[in-house]
Protein backbone atom coordinates (compact mmCIF):
# COMPACT_ATOMS: atom_id res chain seq x y z
CA UNK A 1 0.00 0.00 0.00
CA UNK A 2 1.35 3.16 -1.00
CA UNK A 3 1.09 6.26 1.87
CA UNK A 4 1.85 9.29 0.85
CA UNK A 5 4.12 10.95 3.38
CA UNK A 6 5.27 14.39 3.88
CA UNK A 7 8.46 14.92 5.48
CA UNK A 8 8.46 18.09 7.84
CA UNK A 9 11.84 19.99 8.53
CA UNK A 10 13.16 20.54 11.74
CA UNK A 11 11.98 24.41 11.49
CA UNK A 12 8.62 22.81 10.67
CA UNK A 13 8.19 20.81 13.51
CA UNK A 14 9.56 23.11 15.90
CA UNK A 15 6.86 25.17 15.30
CA UNK A 16 4.65 22.70 15.59
CA UNK A 17 5.39 22.19 18.87
CA UNK A 18 2.68 23.43 21.21
CA UNK A 19 4.70 25.07 23.84
CA UNK A 20 7.09 26.70 21.34
CA UNK A 21 3.41 27.43 19.54
CA UNK A 22 2.29 28.93 23.05
CA UNK A 23 6.00 31.58 23.78
CA UNK A 24 5.20 32.77 19.99
CA UNK A 25 1.81 33.77 20.51
CA UNK A 26 3.02 35.42 24.19
CA UNK A 27 6.35 37.34 22.35
CA UNK A 28 4.26 38.25 19.44
CA UNK A 29 1.37 39.60 22.11
CA UNK A 30 4.29 41.38 24.09
CA UNK A 31 5.48 42.87 20.90
CA UNK A 32 1.91 44.41 19.52
CA UNK A 33 1.73 45.61 23.16
CA UNK A 34 5.74 47.21 23.50
CA UNK A 35 4.93 48.94 19.57
CA UNK A 36 0.96 50.30 20.65
CA UNK A 37 2.55 51.88 23.36
CA UNK A 38 6.04 53.20 22.18
CA UNK A 39 4.28 54.45 18.65
CA UNK A 40 1.99 56.63 21.08
CA UNK A 41 -1.46 55.16 19.29
CA UNK A 42 -2.77 54.17 22.95
CA UNK A 43 -1.38 57.13 25.67
CA UNK A 44 1.66 54.99 27.30
CA UNK A 45 -0.08 56.80 30.69
CA UNK A 46 -2.68 54.21 30.23
CA UNK A 47 -0.82 51.41 28.38
CA UNK A 48 3.32 51.86 29.72
CA UNK A 49 5.16 49.76 27.36
CA UNK A 50 6.00 46.26 28.27
CA UNK A 51 9.72 46.42 29.21
CA UNK A 52 8.85 49.52 31.37
CA UNK A 53 6.15 47.89 33.31
CA UNK A 54 9.07 44.35 33.37
CA UNK A 55 11.93 47.03 34.53
CA UNK A 56 9.40 48.45 37.21
CA UNK A 57 8.37 44.79 38.32
CA UNK A 58 12.64 44.15 38.69
CA UNK A 59 13.17 47.67 39.99
CA UNK A 60 10.21 47.18 43.10
CA UNK A 61 11.34 43.32 43.47
CA UNK A 62 15.17 45.04 44.38
CA UNK A 63 14.07 48.11 46.00
CA UNK A 64 11.69 45.43 48.95
CA UNK A 65 8.73 47.40 47.96
CA UNK A 66 7.00 44.18 46.57
CA UNK A 67 8.83 41.29 47.54
CA UNK A 68 7.06 41.54 51.05
CA UNK A 69 4.04 42.12 49.71
CA UNK A 70 4.11 39.11 47.35
CA UNK A 71 5.38 36.99 50.64
CA UNK A 72 2.40 38.69 52.22
CA UNK A 73 -0.40 37.30 49.89
CA UNK A 74 1.30 33.61 49.36
CA UNK A 75 1.14 33.00 52.97
CA UNK A 76 -2.40 33.88 53.35
CA UNK A 77 -3.19 31.68 50.42
CA UNK A 78 -0.96 28.74 51.90
CA UNK A 79 -2.25 28.87 55.51
CA UNK A 80 -6.20 29.28 53.63
CA UNK A 81 -4.94 26.24 51.43
CA UNK A 82 -3.79 24.02 54.04
CA UNK A 83 -7.14 24.76 55.76
CA UNK A 84 -8.90 23.78 53.58
CA UNK A 85 -6.93 20.52 52.54
CA UNK A 86 -7.44 19.33 56.34
CA UNK A 87 -11.20 20.05 56.25
CA UNK A 88 -11.62 18.24 53.44
CA UNK A 89 -9.56 15.53 54.62
CA UNK A 90 -11.85 15.34 57.57
CA UNK A 91 -14.94 15.48 55.57
CA UNK A 92 -13.66 13.09 53.39
CA UNK A 93 -13.61 10.54 55.95
CA UNK A 94 -16.56 11.38 57.71
CA UNK A 95 -18.50 10.99 54.27
CA UNK A 96 -16.66 7.50 53.79
CA UNK A 97 -17.47 6.19 57.61
CA UNK A 98 -21.00 7.70 57.42
CA UNK A 99 -22.61 7.09 54.39
CA UNK A 100 -25.95 9.34 55.16
CA UNK A 101 -23.22 12.23 55.82
CA UNK A 102 -22.42 12.03 51.87
CA UNK A 103 -25.90 13.64 51.09
CA UNK A 104 -25.81 16.23 52.81
CA UNK A 105 -21.91 17.09 51.89
CA UNK A 106 -22.64 16.83 48.45
CA UNK A 107 -25.70 19.31 48.48
CA UNK A 108 -23.56 21.63 50.31
CA UNK A 109 -21.24 21.65 47.31
CA UNK A 110 -24.17 21.94 45.13
CA UNK A 111 -25.39 24.71 47.09
CA UNK A 112 -21.65 26.51 47.96
CA UNK A 113 -19.36 25.75 44.80
CA UNK A 114 -21.14 27.96 42.23
CA UNK A 115 -21.42 31.03 44.75
CA UNK A 116 -18.52 33.53 44.03
CA UNK A 117 -16.47 33.98 47.28
CA UNK A 118 -16.87 38.04 46.22
CA UNK A 119 -20.54 37.60 46.91
CA UNK A 120 -20.31 36.80 50.78
CA UNK A 121 -17.74 38.91 51.53
CA UNK A 122 -20.40 41.29 53.23
CA UNK A 123 -21.56 38.11 55.54
CA UNK A 124 -17.77 37.49 55.78
CA UNK A 125 -16.74 40.74 56.86
CA UNK A 126 -19.82 41.26 59.32
CA UNK A 127 -18.94 37.60 60.89
CA UNK A 128 -14.95 37.88 61.01
CA UNK A 129 -14.43 41.69 60.74
CA UNK A 130 -11.87 42.87 58.43
CA UNK A 131 -9.20 40.65 59.25
CA UNK A 132 -6.83 37.63 58.59
CA UNK A 133 -9.32 35.43 59.46
CA UNK A 134 -11.59 37.25 57.10
CA UNK A 135 -9.52 36.47 54.15
CA UNK A 136 -8.76 32.47 55.10
CA UNK A 137 -12.69 32.28 54.94
CA UNK A 138 -12.61 33.52 51.80
CA UNK A 139 -9.93 31.10 50.73
CA UNK A 140 -11.17 28.03 52.40
CA UNK A 141 -14.80 28.95 50.71
CA UNK A 142 -13.06 29.23 47.20
CA UNK A 143 -10.91 25.81 48.36
CA UNK A 144 -13.19 23.94 49.91
CA UNK A 145 -16.22 22.95 48.11
CA UNK A 146 -14.02 22.62 44.82
CA UNK A 147 -11.80 19.90 46.75
CA UNK A 148 -14.77 18.65 48.38
CA UNK A 149 -16.78 17.90 44.82
CA UNK A 150 -13.81 16.30 43.08
CA UNK A 151 -13.00 14.23 45.69
CA UNK A 152 -16.92 12.90 46.10
CA UNK A 153 -16.79 12.72 42.13
CA UNK A 154 -13.42 10.55 42.15
CA UNK A 155 -14.51 8.42 44.95
CA UNK A 156 -18.11 7.45 43.57
CA UNK A 157 -16.27 6.77 40.37
CA UNK A 158 -13.67 4.15 42.13
CA UNK A 159 -14.21 0.75 40.03
CA UNK A 160 -16.10 -1.87 41.52
CA UNK A 161 -13.13 -4.20 40.76
CA UNK A 162 -10.91 -2.21 43.29
CA UNK A 163 -13.20 -2.52 46.13
CA UNK A 164 -13.97 -6.23 45.67
CA UNK A 165 -10.33 -6.92 44.96
CA UNK A 166 -9.41 -5.31 48.67
CA UNK A 167 -12.55 -7.22 50.12
CA UNK A 168 -11.33 -10.53 48.66
CA UNK A 169 -8.09 -10.17 50.21
CA UNK A 170 -9.55 -9.17 53.39
CA UNK A 171 -8.13 -5.60 53.20
CA UNK A 172 -8.91 -3.88 56.54
CA UNK A 173 -10.68 -0.55 56.00
CA UNK A 174 -7.49 2.17 56.88
CA UNK A 175 -5.61 0.09 54.16
CA UNK A 176 -8.41 0.33 51.92
CA UNK A 177 -8.17 3.87 52.45
CA UNK A 178 -4.82 4.10 52.11
CA UNK A 179 -3.95 1.70 49.43
CA UNK A 180 -7.00 1.94 46.87
CA UNK A 181 -8.93 5.23 47.90
CA UNK A 182 -6.67 7.83 47.93
CA UNK A 183 -4.87 7.01 44.89
CA UNK A 184 -7.78 6.44 43.13
CA UNK A 185 -9.07 9.40 43.92
CA UNK A 186 -5.95 11.72 43.47
CA UNK A 187 -6.90 13.00 39.62
CA UNK A 188 -10.44 14.44 41.85
CA UNK A 189 -8.08 16.22 44.17
CA UNK A 190 -5.59 17.85 41.79
CA UNK A 191 -8.25 18.93 39.77
CA UNK A 192 -10.11 20.01 42.60
CA UNK A 193 -6.93 21.61 44.33
CA UNK A 194 -6.28 23.10 41.07
CA UNK A 195 -9.84 25.10 40.84
CA UNK A 196 -9.11 26.16 44.05
CA UNK A 197 -6.64 27.42 43.49
CA UNK A 198 -7.54 29.84 40.89
CA UNK A 199 -10.44 31.18 42.82
CA UNK A 200 -8.60 31.18 45.95
CA UNK A 201 -6.32 33.72 44.14
CA UNK A 202 -8.85 35.65 42.80
CA UNK A 203 -10.14 36.11 46.17
CA UNK A 204 -7.87 36.60 48.04
CA UNK A 205 -6.61 39.52 45.35
CA UNK A 206 -10.05 41.13 45.64
CA UNK A 207 -10.51 40.79 49.16
CA UNK A 208 -7.02 42.45 49.76
CA UNK A 209 -8.26 45.38 47.32
CA UNK A 210 -11.46 45.69 49.03
CA UNK A 211 -10.04 45.63 52.88
CA UNK A 212 -7.08 47.57 52.56
CA UNK A 213 -4.20 47.07 54.80
CA UNK A 214 -4.37 44.47 57.33
CA UNK A 215 -1.30 44.49 60.13
CA UNK A 216 1.88 45.46 58.41
CA UNK A 217 1.32 44.80 54.89
CA UNK A 218 -1.73 44.38 52.59
CA UNK A 219 -0.36 41.60 50.05
CA UNK A 220 -0.22 41.88 46.17
CA UNK A 221 -3.78 43.27 45.65
CA UNK A 222 -2.96 46.27 48.26
CA UNK A 223 -0.38 46.46 46.46
CA UNK A 224 -1.84 47.25 43.08
CA UNK A 225 -5.01 49.18 44.68
CA UNK A 226 -2.66 51.87 46.05
CA UNK A 227 -0.52 52.04 43.15
CA UNK A 228 -3.81 52.94 40.98
CA UNK A 229 -4.68 55.64 43.65
CA UNK A 230 -1.91 57.21 42.75
CA UNK A 231 -2.68 56.70 39.12
CA UNK A 232 0.62 55.00 39.13
CA UNK A 233 0.05 52.47 35.91
CA UNK A 234 3.09 51.18 35.58
CA UNK A 235 2.88 49.48 39.13
CA UNK A 236 -0.55 48.44 38.40
CA UNK A 237 0.64 46.51 35.79
CA UNK A 238 3.89 45.34 37.52
CA UNK A 239 1.57 43.93 40.54
CA UNK A 240 -0.62 42.18 37.92
CA UNK A 241 2.60 40.98 35.86
CA UNK A 242 3.80 39.19 39.45
CA UNK A 243 0.42 37.56 39.66
CA UNK A 244 0.17 36.19 36.06
CA UNK A 245 4.17 35.23 36.99
CA UNK A 246 3.15 33.47 39.82
CA UNK A 247 0.10 31.80 38.68
CA UNK A 248 1.98 30.33 35.62
CA UNK A 249 4.90 29.25 38.46
CA UNK A 250 2.02 27.68 40.49
CA UNK A 251 0.64 25.66 37.32
CA UNK A 252 3.60 24.41 36.00
CA UNK A 253 5.97 23.56 39.16
CA UNK A 254 3.56 22.56 41.42
CA UNK A 255 0.09 21.44 39.39
CA UNK A 256 1.47 20.06 36.39
CA UNK A 257 4.85 17.86 38.33
CA UNK A 258 2.35 16.89 40.70
CA UNK A 259 0.14 15.46 37.56
CA UNK A 260 2.87 14.87 35.51
CA UNK A 261 4.71 12.16 38.27
CA UNK A 262 0.96 10.37 39.29
CA UNK A 263 -1.75 10.24 37.66
CA UNK A 264 -0.24 11.33 34.03
CA UNK A 265 2.44 8.28 35.19
CA UNK A 266 -0.22 5.71 35.64
CA UNK A 267 -2.42 6.36 32.72
CA UNK A 268 -4.78 7.69 34.82
CA UNK A 269 -5.21 11.37 33.67
CA UNK A 270 -7.66 12.56 31.51
CA UNK A 271 -6.58 13.82 28.32
CA UNK B 1 -6.45 -36.78 43.29
CA UNK B 2 -7.46 -36.13 47.31
CA UNK B 3 -11.28 -37.36 47.01
CA UNK B 4 -12.58 -34.97 49.69
CA UNK B 5 -14.13 -32.10 48.25
CA UNK B 6 -12.18 -28.81 48.79
CA UNK B 7 -15.77 -26.91 47.55
CA UNK B 8 -19.23 -28.19 48.26
CA UNK B 9 -22.31 -26.30 46.75
CA UNK B 10 -25.36 -27.73 48.51
CA UNK B 11 -28.64 -26.52 46.82
CA UNK B 12 -28.12 -23.47 46.90
CA UNK B 13 -31.13 -21.07 46.20
CA UNK B 14 -30.99 -17.23 44.57
CA UNK B 15 -33.56 -14.46 43.70
CA UNK B 16 -33.32 -11.07 43.20
CA UNK B 17 -36.10 -8.56 43.95
CA UNK B 18 -37.31 -6.55 40.52
CA UNK B 19 -38.20 -3.16 40.28
CA UNK B 20 -41.64 -3.48 40.48
CA UNK B 21 -41.27 -5.51 44.15
CA UNK B 22 -41.72 -8.97 42.39
CA UNK B 23 -39.02 -11.66 42.99
CA UNK B 24 -37.06 -12.88 40.40
CA UNK B 25 -35.59 -16.69 41.09
CA UNK B 26 -32.05 -16.73 39.58
CA UNK B 27 -30.34 -20.00 40.83
CA UNK B 28 -32.29 -23.08 42.14
CA UNK B 29 -30.96 -25.98 43.76
CA UNK B 30 -27.61 -26.13 42.76
CA UNK B 31 -25.57 -28.63 44.20
CA UNK B 32 -22.17 -29.64 43.49
CA UNK B 33 -18.85 -30.91 44.88
CA UNK B 34 -15.57 -29.73 43.39
CA UNK B 35 -11.87 -32.23 44.00
CA UNK B 36 -9.15 -31.25 45.47
CA UNK B 37 -7.32 -29.59 42.00
CA UNK B 38 -10.28 -30.25 39.94
CA UNK B 39 -11.32 -27.76 37.08
CA UNK B 40 -14.72 -26.86 36.86
CA UNK B 41 -16.30 -24.64 33.78
CA UNK B 42 -19.50 -23.16 34.10
CA UNK B 43 -21.25 -22.82 30.77
CA UNK B 44 -24.62 -21.31 29.92
CA UNK B 45 -26.61 -19.05 28.52
CA UNK B 46 -26.43 -15.48 29.14
CA UNK B 47 -28.32 -14.16 32.61
CA UNK B 48 -28.21 -18.50 33.47
CA UNK B 49 -26.83 -17.22 36.96
CA UNK B 50 -22.98 -18.15 36.26
CA UNK B 51 -22.10 -15.26 37.76
CA UNK B 52 -24.01 -14.58 40.93
CA UNK B 53 -23.16 -18.46 41.17
CA UNK B 54 -19.57 -17.54 41.43
CA UNK B 55 -19.94 -14.79 43.72
CA UNK B 56 -21.68 -16.62 45.72
CA UNK B 57 -18.86 -19.34 45.86
CA UNK B 58 -16.74 -16.30 46.41
CA UNK B 59 -18.48 -14.71 49.23
CA UNK B 60 -19.71 -11.89 47.19
CA UNK B 61 -23.34 -12.62 47.48
CA UNK B 62 -25.54 -14.49 50.34
CA UNK B 63 -27.84 -17.13 48.96
CA UNK B 64 -31.38 -17.17 50.12
CA UNK B 65 -30.96 -21.07 50.82
CA UNK B 66 -27.98 -23.43 50.95
CA UNK B 67 -24.72 -23.17 51.67
CA UNK B 68 -20.77 -23.24 50.62
CA UNK B 69 -18.17 -25.22 52.49
CA UNK B 70 -14.66 -24.54 51.75
CA UNK B 71 -12.64 -27.41 53.20
CA UNK B 72 -15.16 -28.52 54.78
CA UNK B 73 -16.04 -25.29 56.63
CA UNK B 74 -18.64 -22.47 55.80
CA UNK B 75 -17.56 -19.93 53.26
CA UNK B 76 -19.75 -16.68 53.33
CA UNK B 77 -17.61 -13.67 53.09
CA UNK B 78 -14.65 -12.90 50.97
CA UNK B 79 -11.63 -14.66 51.71
CA UNK B 80 -8.09 -14.78 50.52
CA UNK B 81 -8.06 -18.48 49.97
CA UNK B 82 -10.38 -18.57 47.67
CA UNK B 83 -9.50 -15.96 45.22
CA UNK B 84 -11.52 -14.09 42.60
CA UNK B 85 -10.21 -13.32 38.94
CA UNK B 86 -12.08 -10.71 37.37
CA UNK B 87 -13.53 -10.30 33.45
CA UNK B 88 -12.69 -6.36 33.77
CA UNK B 89 -9.62 -6.00 31.57
CA UNK B 90 -8.41 -3.52 34.41
CA UNK B 91 -8.74 -4.80 37.43
CA UNK B 92 -4.74 -3.97 38.28
CA UNK B 93 -3.89 -0.95 40.32
CA UNK B 94 -3.47 1.67 37.78
CA UNK B 95 -0.94 3.49 40.52
CA UNK B 96 1.33 -0.12 40.66
CA UNK B 97 3.60 -1.48 38.52
CA UNK B 98 2.98 -5.15 37.69
CA UNK B 99 5.51 -6.13 40.62
CA UNK B 100 3.79 -3.45 42.94
CA UNK B 101 0.72 -4.75 41.88
CA UNK B 102 1.44 -8.80 42.74
CA UNK B 103 3.62 -7.81 45.77
CA UNK B 104 1.01 -5.39 47.26
CA UNK B 105 -1.59 -8.15 48.75
CA UNK B 106 1.77 -10.29 50.20
CA UNK B 107 2.67 -7.59 52.06
CA UNK B 108 -1.44 -6.30 52.69
CA UNK B 109 -2.22 -9.54 53.87
CA UNK B 110 1.39 -10.41 55.81
CA UNK B 111 1.82 -13.56 53.98
CA UNK B 112 5.57 -11.66 53.14
CA UNK B 113 6.93 -10.93 56.53
CA UNK B 114 9.55 -8.26 54.12
CA UNK B 115 9.23 -6.32 50.97
CA UNK B 116 11.89 -7.88 49.76
CA UNK B 117 10.60 -11.51 50.13
CA UNK B 118 7.22 -9.96 48.77
CA UNK B 119 8.88 -8.85 45.84
CA UNK B 120 11.05 -12.62 45.50
CA UNK B 121 8.00 -14.36 45.11
CA UNK B 122 6.26 -12.17 43.16
CA UNK B 123 8.80 -12.17 39.88
CA UNK B 124 8.68 -15.96 40.64
CA UNK B 125 4.88 -15.77 39.90
CA UNK B 126 5.48 -12.95 36.80
CA UNK B 127 8.03 -14.72 35.50
CA UNK B 128 5.99 -18.35 35.35
CA UNK B 129 3.20 -16.20 33.75
CA UNK B 130 5.97 -14.71 30.97
CA UNK B 131 5.84 -11.29 31.95
CA UNK B 132 9.26 -11.08 33.68
CA UNK B 133 10.54 -8.20 31.03
CA UNK B 134 7.18 -5.97 32.08
CA UNK B 135 7.39 -6.25 35.92
CA UNK B 136 8.37 -2.45 36.17
CA UNK B 137 5.71 -1.57 33.63
CA UNK B 138 2.27 0.36 34.51
CA UNK B 139 -0.78 -1.64 33.27
CA UNK B 140 -1.82 1.09 30.86
CA UNK B 141 1.85 0.33 29.44
CA UNK B 142 0.85 -3.44 28.52
CA UNK B 143 -2.22 -5.07 26.82
CA UNK B 144 -5.01 -6.79 27.87
CA UNK B 145 -3.87 -10.31 27.64
CA UNK B 146 -0.61 -9.17 29.97
CA UNK B 147 -2.97 -7.32 32.03
CA UNK B 148 -4.72 -10.61 32.63
CA UNK B 149 -1.71 -13.01 33.10
CA UNK B 150 -0.35 -10.82 35.58
CA UNK B 151 -3.57 -10.78 37.51
CA UNK B 152 -3.38 -14.74 37.55
CA UNK B 153 0.14 -13.85 39.05
CA UNK B 154 -1.49 -11.49 41.51
CA UNK B 155 -3.74 -14.65 42.74
CA UNK B 156 -1.68 -16.96 42.28
CA UNK B 157 1.32 -15.22 44.70
CA UNK B 158 -0.99 -15.71 47.06
CA UNK B 159 -0.86 -19.34 47.18
CA UNK B 160 -5.59 -19.44 47.41
CA UNK B 161 -6.91 -23.15 47.45
CA UNK B 162 -9.37 -21.84 45.19
CA UNK B 163 -9.73 -19.45 42.45
CA UNK B 164 -12.28 -18.39 40.80
CA UNK B 165 -12.57 -16.96 37.29
CA UNK B 166 -15.56 -14.97 35.35
CA UNK B 167 -14.88 -14.89 31.73
CA UNK B 168 -11.74 -13.86 32.58
CA UNK B 169 -10.26 -14.09 28.75
CA UNK B 170 -13.81 -12.99 27.11
CA UNK B 171 -12.29 -9.59 25.92
CA UNK B 172 -9.52 -11.06 24.62
CA UNK B 173 -8.47 -11.81 21.02
CA UNK B 174 -8.32 -15.51 20.09
CA UNK B 175 -4.60 -16.21 19.73
CA UNK B 176 -4.32 -14.53 23.07
CA UNK B 177 -6.78 -16.64 24.65
CA UNK B 178 -5.92 -19.59 23.56
CA UNK B 179 -2.45 -19.13 25.31
CA UNK B 180 -3.76 -17.81 28.18
CA UNK B 181 -6.04 -21.30 28.46
CA UNK B 182 -3.11 -23.15 28.33
CA UNK B 183 -1.24 -21.08 30.79
CA UNK B 184 -3.84 -20.99 33.20
CA UNK B 185 -4.54 -24.68 33.28
CA UNK B 186 -0.85 -25.47 33.42
CA UNK B 187 -0.23 -22.81 36.35
CA UNK B 188 -3.20 -23.99 38.67
CA UNK B 189 -2.14 -27.65 37.87
CA UNK B 190 1.29 -27.03 38.89
CA UNK B 191 -0.01 -25.43 42.24
CA UNK B 192 -2.76 -27.69 42.76
CA UNK B 193 -5.04 -24.63 43.09
CA UNK B 194 -9.06 -25.67 42.77
CA UNK B 195 -10.80 -23.74 39.71
CA UNK B 196 -14.68 -22.82 39.22
CA UNK B 197 -14.59 -20.58 36.18
CA UNK B 198 -17.57 -19.12 34.02
CA UNK B 199 -17.47 -19.28 29.97
CA UNK B 200 -19.57 -18.67 26.88
CA UNK B 201 -16.95 -20.23 24.97
CA UNK B 202 -17.70 -24.11 24.49
CA UNK B 203 -14.15 -24.31 23.05
CA UNK B 204 -12.65 -22.56 26.46
CA UNK B 205 -14.67 -25.66 28.51
CA UNK B 206 -13.39 -28.10 26.81
CA UNK B 207 -9.52 -26.87 26.42
CA UNK B 208 -9.72 -26.13 30.35
CA UNK B 209 -12.18 -27.83 32.24
CA UNK B 210 -11.86 -31.31 34.16
CA UNK B 211 -16.11 -31.34 34.31
CA UNK B 212 -18.31 -28.93 32.48
CA UNK B 213 -21.38 -28.01 34.02
CA UNK B 214 -24.33 -27.34 31.88
CA UNK B 215 -26.73 -24.62 33.41
CA UNK B 216 -30.71 -24.16 33.13
CA UNK B 217 -32.12 -20.73 32.03
CA UNK B 218 -34.61 -19.23 34.47
CA UNK B 219 -33.83 -20.41 36.83
CA UNK B 220 -30.42 -20.91 36.41
CA UNK B 221 -29.71 -24.85 37.70
CA UNK B 222 -27.47 -27.93 36.61
CA UNK B 223 -28.56 -29.39 33.26
CA UNK B 224 -26.11 -31.90 32.90
CA UNK B 225 -22.14 -32.44 33.86
CA UNK B 226 -19.42 -33.71 31.36
CA UNK B 227 -16.86 -35.54 32.23
CA UNK B 228 -13.83 -33.48 30.28
CA UNK B 229 -10.82 -35.76 32.04
CA UNK B 230 -8.66 -36.98 29.67
CA UNK B 231 -9.39 -33.87 27.30
CA UNK B 232 -5.12 -33.05 27.06
CA UNK B 233 -5.58 -36.39 25.00
CA UNK B 234 -8.37 -36.38 22.82
CA UNK B 235 -7.87 -36.29 18.82
CA UNK B 236 -9.15 -33.25 17.08
CA UNK B 237 -12.15 -35.63 15.86
CA UNK B 238 -13.00 -36.57 19.75
CA UNK B 239 -12.80 -32.97 20.74
CA UNK B 240 -14.86 -31.94 18.13
CA UNK B 241 -17.34 -34.59 19.31
CA UNK B 242 -17.43 -33.76 22.55
CA UNK B 243 -17.81 -30.27 21.77
CA UNK B 244 -20.83 -30.91 19.65
CA UNK B 245 -22.09 -33.02 22.87
CA UNK B 246 -21.73 -29.96 25.15
CA UNK B 247 -23.90 -27.51 22.25
CA UNK B 248 -26.35 -30.21 21.98
CA UNK B 249 -26.66 -30.00 25.69
CA UNK B 250 -27.28 -26.12 25.40
CA UNK B 251 -29.89 -26.91 23.25
CA UNK B 252 -27.65 -25.57 20.19
CA UNK B 253 -27.61 -28.92 18.22
CA UNK B 254 -29.41 -28.05 15.55
CA UNK B 255 -27.41 -24.93 14.94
Amino acid sequence: MMGIQRKMSGIQKIFLNKTVQSWLWLALILLVWEAVSRAGIVNRHILPPFSLVLERLCNELLTGKLGPQICNSLLVILQGFALSAALAAVLFLLCIRLPFLTNLVTMLCAVCNPLPGIALLPLIIMWFGVSTGAMLALIVHGVLWALMTQMLEGYHGIPAVYREWGRNINLTPMRMLTGIVIFAVMPGIIAGLRIGWGRAWRALISAEMLFGMIGQLGGLGYYIYTSRAYANLTNVMAGVLSIIVIGITVESLLFAQWEKRTIRKWGMAHE
Amino acid sequence: MNELPVVSIQNLRKSFTMNDGSGLLVLDDISLNVLQGEMVGFIGCSGCGKTTLLRIVGGFENPDSGYVLVDGKAHSQPEKSVLMLFQDLNQLLPWKTVLSNVTAPLLATGAAATKKEAESRALKRIAEVGLEKFAAAYPHQISGGMKQRAALARALALQPRVLLMDEPFASLDNITRKSLQILTRSVCEKYGVTVLFVTHSIDEAVIMADRIVVLNMNPGSIREVFDNSGRENLTSAQRGQRTGDVMASLGMGEM
